[in-house]
């Protein structure tokens, strides 16, 4: 091995990744900066303003901008740095949590760019074979542990969950503190261990590859993602017992959005699984410092019970990283087609059916593994049931839409391309549940297309969609819908055109994690590192626009969608109490009328019309 | 067509002494840069042509022009004579950087044209394809489950998907569609869209499930074929005691069991032409088979991601026809047979001294041992396969046979895992030499005679080293 070369390499990695946190570190600080100039506005302003004359027009009209600048809200009550670090205010630890795995989506999105440009060629001609091994472990880990399991739990859970319930903040909000922390904790861990040579076992630490044979950082990262589980855990108790105990009178089970059942859903399995993470974690702690024989047959271990140990969490964990998704989804579609959700019990119920079969089906990353035959039947079984309130939802969702009035806003069509993506994603797990079929398909390229359509096509579209959705409510400004709705079909185009080849890839026989190719596969690898790309526009897009509509948005009302649920009833975006007054919640969720909606439409168009008309005249 | 390997090719890898992996991705990796490559590969007259002393790019099958003459002799003749015909055919369709460029490189690409449109055996072995071959019979079958959920799939997701689109012309805000009434529960509709999908995936899991038994269980009667595997290389030995490295030589129309195992981190063997894969583990054995049904050359992978050089563990499986199957066994110097290397680390280590026929009071007779049930102190009884046999050796004290103490010490860290694959041949041959009947009953055609001959042979010089190192080491 070419030391050299490889140091420069790897030298070239790290330059990457940091230079992705330093463009993150420039977008927040314009965030700020954006955030600082409507201090400027809003304080400065009004002093410097000369008493003119005083026609009592103009008075009623200043006083009425004043009376809107100064109504304190969660973000305008204060503006120093140490005011956000030891809020406990549930609303701002959301943007922490926005704002730091905005940052891992950048380290982890570098990894996969270079990963791709990689793979364009068969021969692996950019970077040397250990790097390579480095990268895709830094894409797993960052985006598994450090945006996708956070990514719409602990930043519009947080953010929404004590709004939709009535509750002027979570149970425990110095917990909630005390959860950031631990995950900012985590990631440092994590963002040392790579930048001080990386890891190179894949994000799943098989054993004995990651306690014996491997000579990167493994304790480094796997200390990160063990303090990160604990950040895990503490959200997810809080959210149950927010849930539990701090629902405003007369917000019974039945009337709950479905977001916030999928968020206690989560929450149970954060709660329950992570534990499992942490224990396997600290046996690779112990096996690779102590050579305690754990996992390793020379030591007397068993390499296979790693693997039980680990996806008794980790498959679990891919239902906390959909399940949210479902629940943005289940509150986006009823307000943009104006209709009750079809089957509110139905979609309330898969979401508990899908956690609990969930906990009982890890065993289908194993079908190869070598486990016993029976095992393997059963768990094949439990996979096929586990798709079934997958199912369900999905075409509930679909009903939905029947006799709605339906508007394509930007978080509709993130919403609608989820539901395609995610039933892609689905049906393609049946290959892999199918014991005879999965042979041939485990760990190719197959696999990598299915999760990440159900991932990355499914959970990060549905938290964008939910970010756009939410926007008006968090920032109190809202996003440009043109480049909104470019943003959404940008995303949708650029991840089917990178990940639809890669099944055909799979079904080739291409490996996952193999740095070089058989150059018969090259065109499709170069197809899918031209969706990449164009994913990467689309995921930039919002970037942009989001962060220069906090200055130039326009200022969004309390409700700009007409939507339902307590989060809109209050301002926008909302006080540090939430609410006034705690509301009483008298019907389920959900009433919207697609009758009343046309007619609203039609009268709209009307006065529009009169107007025209008035106008030529 | 014929398959035909040159001597140097056999040479190098049959005792086990090529230290570096060989290429294996094609002749275009080849002329570039695999930094593993055999130093030769890069010196041919133009980067398009190869040297015939490298194994991997040679001619997988010829034309079947060659009907005779002794192999030794013909592959030389061929390995200069097809160069200059079939190898740039085998040129891939992305041909090295290095080579030429221009107007030379356009002929070049309009004469590979032509010869993939002339040549479908070309077309069979290279160039892209929408599925794998199917090259055993578990092939077909898993092909036929595959298509069958990609249908439903393609049914499901475009029904899905039209309905959506449907939806939101009609009733998109503003349209004249009737909304009055909008149903909100249909328990019907709801029960219909749970049971037809469940009874959906029912059966396509028993469908699954039939033919993963049929992958999970070798039919009785398969050559047993033992696999190591290490960071980053296979070694695969066959009974008659010719080692491989990164290649593999079956016959068709026999099933071929691979007993797997490896000697550091979890590595997979997959073929993805035979749809098969099983994890290879360390310290313990598993087991995975196929039948090739098709002569040709097929691709080996490791698919268990295991460390720096994963992408490069790789190699060839070569399914031949019965007769040359027994050519190729019969050619060039074997060693011993891996039972014999099994007998003679069987006294080497001790292991006679308590096992020994004569010898039962510390440890059981191993004679007759394999495949059958044997009565543990725990009251448990197993069935003494390759995994028992195994796991006995590396930790003794795991299962220990009724009515013995546990005084086996462990032979974990003193022997590689090749010899105890040796070990366990050995005691495999102790049990078809006791009478049992021949479990390799010779399928198709009256060429494997022969190989079951050398077989034979092969266990009686077992057993006679075993018999005469015995007798010895007991005075």
């Amino acid at each position: 091995m070419n030391e050299s070369r490889d140091q420069k390499s790897s030298l070239w990695a790290t330059l990457t990744s940091v230079g992705a946190v330093i463009g993150g570190a420039l977008g927040v600080s314009s965030a700020l900066r954006a955030l600082t100039a409507r201090k400027a506005e809003s304080f400065v302003e009004p002093e410097a303003a000369p008493p003119a004359e005083h026609t009592p027009r103009r008075e009623a009209l200043e006083e009425a901008v004043v009376a809107e600048r100064e109504e304190p809200n969660y973000l305008n009550v204060d503006y120093t740095l140490k005011s956000w670090l030891t809020s406990t205010d549930h609303k701002r630890i959301a943007i922490l949590y926005m704002i730091s795995i905005t940052l891992f989506f950048l380290i982890g999105g570098a990894a996969a760019t270079i990963i791709r440009l990689q793979l364009a060629t068969p021969r692996g001609d950019m970077v040397q074979p250990v790097t390579y091994n480095k990268l895709f472990t830094i894409h797993g880990v960052i985006m598994v542990w450090f945006f996708l399991i956070p990514s719409v739990p602990a930043v519009l859970g947080n953010f929404l969950l004590p709004l939709m319930i009535g509750a002027r903040d979570l149970a425990f909000p110095k917990l909630n503190l005390l959860s950031w922390y631990l995950f900012i904790l985590g990631g440092t861990f994590t963002f040392v261990a790579i930048i001080t040579g990386g890891v190179d076992t894949g994000w799943t630490f098989y054993t004995p590859l990651s306690t014996t044979y491997s000579n990167s950082n493994v304790l480094l990262a796997a200390a990160g993602v063990f303090i990160t589980g604990f950040s895990s855990i503490l959200t997810g108790l809080n959210f149950i017992v927010t849930t539990h105990k701090m629902r405003a009178p007369g917000l019974t089970w039945f009337r709950l959005p479905l977001f916030v059942w999928t968020t206690y859903a989560t929450s149970l399995i954060l709660v329950l699984a992570t534990p499992v993470l942490a224990v396997t974690l600290l046996l690779i702690f112990l096996e690779r410092v102590f050579r305690i024989g754990i996992f390793d047959p020379s030591l007397g271990g068993d390499p296979l019970l790693f693997q039980h140990l680990f996806w008794f969490y980790s498959h679990p964990a891919v239902y906390i990283m959909i399940l949210p998704g479902m629940g943005v989804v289940s509150e986006i579609i009823p307000c943009f087609a104006r209709r009750k959700l079809f089957s509110y019990k139905f979609v309330a119920f898969a979401t508990f059916g899908i956690a609990l079969i969930g906990f009982l089906v890890w065993g289908h990353h194993m079908f190869v593994a070598g486990q016993s035959m029976y095992g393997s039947m059963l768990f094949s079984i439990l996979s096929f049931l586990v798709a079934i309130p997958s199912a369900i939802k999905v075409f509930n969702w679909t009903s939905t839409l029947y006799k709605g009035s339906i508007r394509l806003d930007t978080p509709m069509l993130y919403a609608l391309g989820f539901i395609g993506l995610f039933t892609v994603g689905g049906l393609t797990g049946l290959f892999l549940a199918a014991l005879a079929v999965d042979v041939s398909l485990h760990d190719t390229y197959f696999v990598i297309a299915h999760f990440h359509f159900i991932m990355v096509g499914g959970m990060v579209t549905a938290y964008l969609g939910g970010i756009h959705y939410w926007w008006p409510k968090i920032s109190g400004r809202m996003y440009p819908e043109l480049f909104g709705k470019l943003s959404a079909l940008t995303i949708f185009v650029g991840f089917m055109l990178t990940f639809l080849p890669q099944f055909l890839l799979g079904r080739l026989g291409m490996l996952r994690r193999y740095y070089e190719y058989d150059p018969n596969f090259q065109i499709l690898n170069v197809m899918s590192t031209a969706g990449a790309s164009i994913l990467a526009v689309g995921y930039f897009l919002p970037l942009f626009y989001l962060l220069l509509s906090l200055k130039y948005g326009k200022r969004a009302p309390a409700n700009p969608w007409g939507a339902t649920g307590l989060e809109w009833q209050t301002p926008s975006p909302p006080p540090t109490y939430n609410f006034k007054v705690t509301p009483v919640v008298t019907e389920g969720p959900y009433d919207y009328s697609p009758e009343a909606a046309e007619r609203e439409a039609a009268a709209e168009s009307a006065e529009r019309e009169i107007q025209e008309a008035g106008s030529r005249h | 067509m014929r398959t035909t390997f040159p001597p140097a090719s056999r040479s190098c890898v049959r005792r086990g002494k090529a230290p570096t992996p060989v290429p294996l991705l094609g002749s275009a990796l080849n002329g570039s840069r695999l930094r593993l490559a055999i130093p030769n590969s890069r010196g041919g007259e133009s980067s398009s042509q190869v040297p015939p002393s490298s194994p991997a790019l040679l001619p997988p099958r010829e034309k079947g022009e060659q009907k005779s003459g002794s192999p030794l002799s013909r592959s030389v003749g061929e390995g200069a004579g097809v160069r200059a015909t079939t190898l740039p055919s085998r040129v891939t369709p992305f041909p090295p950087r290095e080579g030429g460029r221009g107007v030379r490189s356009r002929r070049v690409g309009l004469f590979l044209l032509a010869l993939w449109l002339a040549l479908p055996a070309r077309a069979q072995e290279e160039g892209f394809r929408w599925s794998p071959r199917q090259a055993s019979t578990i092939a077909p079958r898993v092909d036929a489950l595959f298509y069958t959920i990609s249908g439903i799939a393609a049914l499901i997701a475009l029904s899905v998907c039209f309905l959506i689109i449907y939806f939101c012309v009609k009733y998109r805000r503003g349209s004249k569609a009737d909304r009055s009434n909008p149903p909100n529960r249909n328990i019907i509709l709801e029960t219909a869209w749970i049971g037809i999908p469940v009874l959906l995936a029912l059966s396509i899991f028993v469908w699954a499930a039939r033919v993963y038994v049929d992958i999970y269980q070798a039919p009785p009667g398969a050559i047993d074929i033992y696999v190591v595997g290490k960071q980053w290389m296979w070694k695969l030995q066959h009974p008659e005691g010719q080692r491989e490295i990164n290649e593999l030589h079956v016959p068709i129309g026999r099933p071929v069991r691979l007993i797997l195992s490896s000697q550091d981190v979890i590595h997979s063997f997959f073929v993805p032409d035979f749809r098969i894969k099983q994890d290879v583990l360390p310290g313990r054995t598993t087991t995975t088979w196929f039948e090739a049904t098709q002569p040709g050359r097929y691709r080996i992978f490791c698919a268990q991601y295991c460390g720096m050089n994963h992408s490069r563990m790789r190699g060839w499986v070569y399914a031949m026809p019965q007769a040359d199957y027994e050519r190729w066994l019969s050619q060039g110097s074997t060693g011993p047979s891996m039972a014999a290397e099994g007998a003679r680390l069987y006294q080497q280590l001790g292991c006679s001294g308590c096992h020994g026929a004569s010898n039962t009071v510390r440890a059981p007779s191993l004679d007759g041992i394999y495949g059958k049930p044997v009565p543990l102190s725990n009251r448990q009884i197993v069935i003494a396969d390759d995994r028992y046999i195994h796991d006995s050796i590396l930790l003794p004290k795991a299962q220990v046979v009724a009515g013995y103490k546990p005084v086996m010490p462990s032979f974990k860290g003193l022997i590689t895992e090749e010899q105890v694959l040796e070990l366990t041949a050995f005691i495999k041959s102790l049990g078809e030499k006791q009478g049992r009947e021949e479990p390799r009953a010779p399928q198709g055609g009256g060429g494997s005679g022969r190989v079951e001959e050398q077989r034979q042979s092969v266990k009686e010089r077992a057993r006679e080293t075993q018999r005469a190192q015995q007798g010895g080491g007991s005075l």
